[in-house]
């Protein structure tokens, strides 16, 4: 015969279990929104505003490593004798950060300058959502004010339902800046078997963030060289001219087959926003195509569809009043000229900037 | 569609959802739609070729018992069937290339076919099962299946369809033919099983999984990079394919069935044949079950021996992809067994079981592992005789501290899994005891959070697939 005070209590324990179980799963995804700081949008930053307007430029530059590596600011105001420049950028931007340069620091600074010049290469004028997530996002945050409805707008147009996922998730768990400050230390312990001789400066980086003290300017100054240093000899290891040779013959630049497509991409990209903003402010807009590193024999590798897509692209810039300047294929910019597959080597930044000069003269008209 | 994505995870909660609601027969039918629907998602012709493979098993276990006197006929053309789908799809650019290879050599003139096909995900793993199936019904280990839709549930079961474990019939068949139940603590331990799975091929996986491109990416690296390349791909290879088996036994849990466990720690083995009892477990014992005992085993003369192990580890290797570099992989690890083998004829038994030296042999064994898998990494010939000639002394002082950076980098992405390992070992025991549930539910919860927040701050920007998912 059953016994129902069994079978009662087989049943709570089986409820229990489960509560306890939906308790646990609860609390594992519910506990970090905790500890993550909220997603305060970042301030509007006045500094280049600022500097634009003192320095009132008649050119302007934006773009990213690219263009820091190719135009030297100085040397070219030395080649314009009266005439001044301006450089805007930081390492990794893109379209998005450029529109937000062009509109929130150019424009609105009311400076006029004869040209504005945007350094991109091959794709990126038509990817309007790259490098706009993660530690991109607070760069983008600090170039907009509160509201940003174009820049929202072109990226939510192109976002896909997973992208679109993941941003909820960032917001409900803002993880960006516990991420960046990860990376730094599991790469700063990295390190330590390789520079033993800032062991003390890692330990009291280490001290400082327990005991919210401030490790002297001159340490980080320091550490940030040797840094900045050792980056390169990681650069350099990995540099192109290292990789396997059936790498070298296979590269491709980055993008999905879509992504070449300018006439199904470029409506809903910030291409037509900045050449839009541009005559409305009368801005003459010049956009440069880099040259990426040739190899050994001297080639560029462009694909039929990157042909296609540069063709199109230059042609819609052209057809709307726009400069357009393509250094590939320029004998000029020679194999050794770089420090990687796409950067120039700093100490050849002024060749090239005279070279730009010389290669580009209708912007400086 | 892979595990870790937004996709697997919506199509998870809603199989499981509907799932629960329904009774038997009707979940066997809804799971074996799920499956197919998981399978074909990316490629859905590739559903033919799984449906072959199914009906070939399943009328040959028919065949073979009502005609018992043709059950050898049948069983060949199982065999047949699907050596033959494995034979065309994945090896047959292979043995063109070798075999124009020969006549080229000996001056003869060729016209090879360029076929390109496209490899079908999880064709190693579901044609073994089917085979197993066929294999133990012959010798009557097992009675044949009428069901064909609980059959072809057990051939397309997708937590584990396209990278295993690999089933066998006599685990996987009775429980799904019987009812299934979900107690909270199943659930439970299959939450933690999914989670510990994400974080190691999110975290883990994808991120020494850079390192390890990056150094395989150079013409010729420096004899320290190289090994650096190699120890993050014996990271990598270990947290993919592990993370793979966590999620599918842990998203099989949820579904109330229990499949097999298919690593053990094998970087804490003490010897390779114990590293064979502990790496793919499914695939290891498949092999043992299904060629190596019924090759003779460790049967007959030493020379038939050594065959009979060279052999299965030639096939092992060969089963892992069409390229001589898993051959190679293979039969290097037949050579260790052997070596293993002869040492135990010379080193005493109370020798080897001294405290002391348990330790060295784990890091010698695990030296040897190493060792292995730069040939399972690199698949061109040339670059692993290239790789093996590398001077050791001849590098620069910056190499030398970016290979040491990239190693330490990767160690301390390896760290929770040797973490696992203590706890699995030294905690684990203590905590499974009735008395201390409340305290490993606790530690677990604890666990549970700290990876779902390693999950979000730590997890790669760069992903791929699953190793496994080539084979």
């Amino acid at each position: 015969m059953k016994n129902p005070g069994n079978a009662s209590t087989s049943r709570k324990s089986a409820y229990k279990s489960f509560i306890s179980f939906v308790v646990i799963v609860g609390i594992v995804f519910l506990l970090p929104t905790l500890f993550l700081r909220s997603t305060k949008k970042e301030p509007f930053d006045t500094t280049a505003v600022n500097t634009l307007v003192e320095h009132n430029p008649d050119y302007v530059f934006i773009g990213n490593s690219f263009l820091d590596t190719r135009i030297d600011a100085e040397y070219l105001e030395q080649l314009l004798e009266t005439e001044k420049v301006s450089i805007l950028f930081k390492g990794g931007e893109l379209s998005a950060h450029w529109y937000l340069r062009l509109k929130n620091q150019v424009i609105e600074s009311g400076v006029k300058p004869k040209t504005v010049f945007i350094f991109f290469d091959d794709l990126k004028l038509t990817m309007p959502t790259a490098r706009t997530t993660g530690s991109y996002k607070k760069r983008l945050e600090v170039l907009s004010h509160d509201k940003e409805e174009t820049l929202e707008e072109v990226i939510s147009k192109n976002l896909t339902r997973s992208e679109k996922l993941e941003r909820k998730l960032d917001q409900i768990y803002p993880v960006q800046s516990a991420r960046k400050s990860i990376e730094r230390y599991i790469a700063s312990i990295s390190l330590i078997p390789t520079m033993p001789g800032d062991l003390a400066f890692l330990i009291s980086k280490f001290a400082g963030v327990f005991s919210h003290k401030r490790v002297s300017l001159e340490m980080q100054k320091a550490n940030n060289t040797k840094w900045s240093g050792f980056q390169s000899k990681v650069n350099g290891v990995f540099d192109i001219a290292n990789q396997k040779k059936s790498n070298l013959q296979n590269f491709t630049p980055e993008g999905e087959k879509e992504d070449y497509d300018f006439a199904n991409n470029y409506a809903d990209s910030f291409l037509p926003v900045m050449i839009e903003l541009a005559k409305e402010n009368n801005v003459r807009l010049a956009f440069v195509r880099i040259q990426n590193r040739p190899d050994l024999n001297g080639n560029i590798h462009q694909s039929n569809e990157l042909k296609k897509y540069v063709a199109d692209l230059k042609d819609y810039i052209l057809k709307n009043g726009c400069l357009y300047h393509d250094f590939t294929g320029d004998s000029s910019i020679t194999r050794d000229m770089y420090l990687d597959g796409s950067h120039i080597e700093i100490s050849h930044r002024k060749e090239y900037t005279k070279i730009f000069l010389e290669k580009f003269p209708e912007a400086f008209e | 569609m892979i595990f870790h994505s937004m996709a697997f995870i919506v199509f998870l909660i809603v199989v499981l959802a509907v799932y629960w609601l329904l009774k038997r027969p009707a979940q066997n039918i809804f799971l074996l739609i799920a499956s197919y629907y998981f399978y074909g998602y990316v490629h859905p012709w590739f559903l033919i070729l799984i449906i072959i493979s199914t009906l070939s098993a399943y009328f040959s276990g028919i065949f073979m018992d009502r005609m018992p006197d043709r059950k050898k006929f049948f069983l060949i053309l199982s065999l047949v069937v699907n050596l033959g789908l494995l034979g065309v799809f994945k090896y047959f650019g292979f043995f063109v290339e070798n075999i124009s290879f020969i006549f080229q050599s000996l001056g003869l003139q060729t016209y090879t076919m360029a076929l390109s096909i496209l490899l079908p995900v999880g064709i190693s793993f579901y044609t073994f099962q089917t085979l197993s199936y066929s294999i133990d019904l012959y010798f009557d280990r097992l009675s044949p299946r009428k069901n064909l839709l609980d059959f072809a549930l057990f051939v397309s079961f997708f937590p584990q369809l396209v990278a295993g474990p690999i089933e066998r019939a006599s685990n996987l068949l009775p429980q799904i033919e019987k009812e299934r139940t979900l107690t909270p603590d199943d659930a439970r331990d299959a939450f933690f099983l999914i989670l510990w799975g994400f974080f190691k091929k999110q975290v883990i996986a994808d991120n020494v999984a850079i390192t390890c491109n990056n150094i395989f990416q150079l013409e010729a690296p420096t004899f320290a990079l190289l090994w650096t390349g190699v120890f993050a791909f014996t990271i990598q290879i270990y947290a993919d394919f592990s993370a793979y088996t966590d999620i599918a036994r842990g998203s099989a849990k949820l579904l109330g069935f229990n499949i097999v466990q298919n690593f053990n720690h094998p970087y804490l083995s003490k010897s390779p044949s114990e590293f064979w009892r502990r790496w793919h477990m499914s695939l290891s014992y498949w092999i043992r079950d299904y060629i190596y005992i019924p090759l003779g085993g460790s049967r007959g003369g030493h020379g038939r021996k050594l065959f009979n192990l060279i052999f299965t580890f030639f096939l092992c290797g060969l089963w892992h992809g069409a390229s001589w570099n898993f051959v190679i992989w293979g039969v290097y690890h037949g050579v260790l067994i052997e070596l293993h083998r002869i040492s135990k004829n010379i080193v005493p038994e109370r020798i080897s079981k001294i405290k002391a030296l348990q330790i060295p042999k784990v890091v010698f064994t695990f030296l040897l592992v190493v060792i292995g898998w730069l040939f399972f990494r690199e698949q061109d010939f040339a670059y692993i005789i290239k790789y093996l000639s590398i001077n050791p002394f001849k590098t620069t002082a910056s190499e030398l501290q970016v290979a040491s950076y990239l190693f330490c980098h990767t160690l301390i992405y390896s760290l929770p899994l040797w973490a696992h390992a203590e706890y699995t070992y030294k905690i684990g025991p203590w905590l499974s005891a009735p008395e201390n549930k409340t305290i490993m539910v606790i530690l677990r919860t604890v666990f549970a959070i700290m990876m779902f927040i390693g999950i979000l701050t730590m997890r790669s920007l760069f992903t791929t697939d699953f190793i496994y998912f080539q084979f």
